[in-house]
């Protein structure tokens, strides 16, 4: 079994409309990487132009956030990482 | 009276330029908790639904909540309350900054202003002292120079300074309280409220910090909360790029925010020159905290016109007066936002007033002897800045008019401009779009005070975070209808409660879930027990106040509708294309879960016992 990851609908529309995709990686980052070989207009929603995750895109692991250690957080097989788009207003 | 509470009122007579203070009943406290809960009650108690809005028998009702002036993190928000002359029935504005905490300083939780003064007065409040004085000199300035000559006047520049501009003096339908220099309770016309009471001005310094009933406990709590919200990214990229920060984003979501409202966010392809990014970038000086807010998401910047510090446009500011005018231009929008806080009037509701009077324009609804000439070409940034000022002085017949709102502008026009007025009851839409989520349009239409963001964001299908709390588990889809009467009614609940009486700011606790700290902080701050539980009976007590008054004034449920671009006509791009807001299908649920009459729209007799308001039954029902 692989690592689930979860796009949250705001963002999903850059994966193919899919809001779970099955992933092999030891970290957040690697899935990430990953998912943007299959998905390449994931790329610019997720990472800025140095390469670094945009500051609007939250990780949680099995429903934790794990910020501010995004990228080097170990996963598991089994484990699922949610990536959600920080919307805000006011 | 419980820890947290002054347990006074402060009653102003402007009329017989009488003031005494009163004492908070214990019971008001209890069943209501503070801030709009206590004010509705007062207002339903103290203005008989007939009353003209812009005469002397309104009221104008500013009221703090039990963490008002306390440690709690981002708790000393204030409300306003009135008749508002927007929506003529129940009316509603809230603000940060510090101005709600010095009230709490100076020895009251409220004050409430009635009658109308002969001359222009100013309200000074200490904790010696409340009085009147004369503000003839200062009638007429701007809200920032107002509050410079009034703390030249005090000699002490720690009075927090409440303040209206040239539009609440010229009774401008959607005019504001500025308070702190940049701060509003802006929606829904107080501006205009304060004006035809002749009251510029409210100073107040105070120096005694309310009673804890346990303040150790209080501050535990603020150890661990502020430790979690340390490693919170939504709390930590929300203070670092503020609420501008998050403009772009939408596209994602599929806003239909543009050309008033008739295109998508995708599609305005000039949208990131008025980004959060632009603005940080190149304008921002530094951030502004509210008193006690671990985020500081306001932004002070620079004015590109002299250089002064200045505050800087919010995400609604960004796409009512930028967006929805296709204005491309930042040093435009700064300019936008700090004129519209300096004349005093909300931000949302005059870029929407133009917006939608320039689509009505390129429509050719608008008679020429209105116009005066006048082309109103979609972004022309020279064009927006005179409108803004022309709102204000009322000094144009275009102005005049857009000074009265979208929906007495669309009245004027006819022909099709009502299908197309984006406004409930009166009241300007925000910048969220209830094409995009369903919840938006439930909101919008059964609000206490006409289309507003800040009473109810079901954040589960808008922002995409669950409640647990709430018993919402699971991210909500913003397409579907099926249980969004049940959540709407939640969030309203709680906000009604946990926000907007206590004094809770949404970014903090609306947007990481922290129901039992609410609890915990209110059980500290008070000194007896309570529960989420209670805290949602005071919501929906709250809110069936509002109700109730709204339908003593004749709304009913005719009332409860969106203009029919929002019902009939979807976006054309973007990930809301094809998309049309539900909310008819959603009502009937609604009022059952309410217990509110299905024809009428009222409270029920049975709902209004039920929620131990035999008065307000009394009067609704006799």
């Amino acid at each position: 079994m692989g690592i689930r990851v979860r796009i949250c609908s705001a963002l999903s529309q850059y994966a193919n409309n899919q809001s779970t995709v099955l992933i092999e990686g030891d970290t957040v980052g690697q899935c990430l990487e990953e998912l943007v070989k299959r998905y390449p207009n994931m790329d610019k929603v997720l990472f800025n132009e140095e390469g670094k995750l945009i500051d609007y895109i939250e990780i949680f692991v099995n429903n934790k956030g794990v910020y501010p250690e995004e990228i080097s957080t170990s996963v598991m097989p089994n484990d699922e990482v949610y990536i959600l788009c920080i919307l805000n207003g006011g | 009276m419980y820890g947290g509470y002054c347990g006074k009122l402060l009653r102003v007579d402007l009329t017989r330029e009488k003031i005494s203070d009163e004492a908070l009943p214990e019971e008001l406290a209890e069943k209501f908790l503070g801030g709009a809960g206590i004010a509705s009650k007062l207002l339903f108690d103290e203005v008989p639904p007939t009353t003209v809005p812009l005469s002397p028998e309104n009221k104008l009702i500013l009221m703090t909540g039990p963490f008002g002036g306390t440690p709690v993190p981002a708790g000393s928000r204030f409300v306003a309350v009135f008749k508002s002359p927007q929506t003529d029935a129940y009316g509603e504005a809230n603000s940060g900054g510090r101005w709600g905490a010095e009230l709490k300083w100076a020895g009251y939780d409220g004050v409430i202003i009635e009658g109308k003064a002969s001359s222009p007065k100013v309200l000074v409040i200490t904790n010696e002292r409340a009085n009147l004085q004369d503000a003839s000199h200062i009638w007429g300035k701007g809200t920032i120079e107002t509050e410079t000559l009034l703390w030249q006047e005090l000699a002490d520049t720690r009075f927090s300074i409440l303040s209206i501009g040239p539009a609440g003096e010229n009774l401008v339908a959607f005019s504001a309280l500025i308070n702190d220099g940049g701060r509003a309770a802006a929606r829904t016309g107080p501006g205009a409220v304060m004006g035809s009471k002749k009251l510029k001005a409210i100073a107040v310094r105070g120096r005694n910090r309310p009673a804890l009933s346990k303040p150790t406990r209080v501050s535990e709590l603020n150890k661990s909360y502020l430790n979690e919200l340390k490693n919170h990214k939504r709390i930590q990229v929300q203070g670092a790029n503020g609420t501008i920060g998050g403009f772009l984003n939408w596209v994602h979501k599929g806003y239909g925010i543009v050309k008033d409202w008739q295109n998508d966010l995708s599609e305005w392809d000039e949208r990131e020159k008025v980004s959060g990014q632009v603005l940080n970038k190149d304008y921002l000086i530094r951030r502004y905290h509210c008193f006690a807010c671990p985020i500081g998401c306001g932004r002070i910047v620079r004015n590109p016109l002299d250089g002064k510090d200045i505050h800087g446009p919010e995400y609604e500011s960004a796409a009512t007066l930028a967006a929805q005018c296709c204005m491309a231009d930042m040093d435009g929008l700064v300019v936008a936002n700090h004129l519209c806080n300096d004349l005093g009037m909300d931000t949302i509701s005059t870029g929407t007033s133009i917006a939608f009077s320039m689509e009505c324009y390129e429509r050719g609804l608008i008679p020429k002897d209105i116009l005066e000439g006048q082309q109103l070409r979609w972004g022309d940034k020279e064009l927006i800045l005179g409108l803004i000022q022309d709102i204000a002085l009322k000094r144009t017949k275009l102005g005049e008019l857009l000074s009265s709102g979208v929906k007495q502008i669309a009245h004027t026009f006819g022909n099709t401009a009502e299908d197309f007025a984006p406004h409930v009851k009166g009241v300007e839409f925000p910048a969220h779009d209830p094409r995009c989520c369903q919840s938006w349009g439930l909101v919008y239409v059964t609000g206490s005070a006409g289309a507003r963001h800040v009473e109810s964001p079901v954040w589960p299908e808008t922002l995409e975070i669950p409640a647990p709390h709430l018993g919402i588990s699971e991210v909500m889809d913003r397409k579907a209808i099926e249980g969004k009467p049940k959540a709407v009614k939640l969030v309203q609940d709680y906000v009604a409660s946990a926000l907007n009486s206590c004094g809770c700011c949404y970014f903090v606790y609306g947007m990481t879930d922290p129901a039992d700290y609410v609890v915990a902080y209110l059980e500290a701050v008070i000194g007896r027990q309570t529960s989420l539980q209670e805290l949602l009976l005071c919501g929906e007590r709250t809110f069936n106040v509002k109700r109730a008054f709204n339908a003593m004034t004749g709304l009913r449920r005719e009332d409860d509708v969106l203009p029919k671009r929002f019902t009939h006509d979807s976006l054309k791009a973007g990930a809301s294309q094809g998309l049309v807001s539900r909310v008819d299908e959603m009502l009937d649920e609604y009022y059952e879960l309410r217990g509110w009459d299905r024809v009428t729209g009222a409270p029920s007799r049975q709902k209004l016992e039920q929620l131990a308001l035999p008065e307000i039954s009394k009067s609704l029902y006799g």
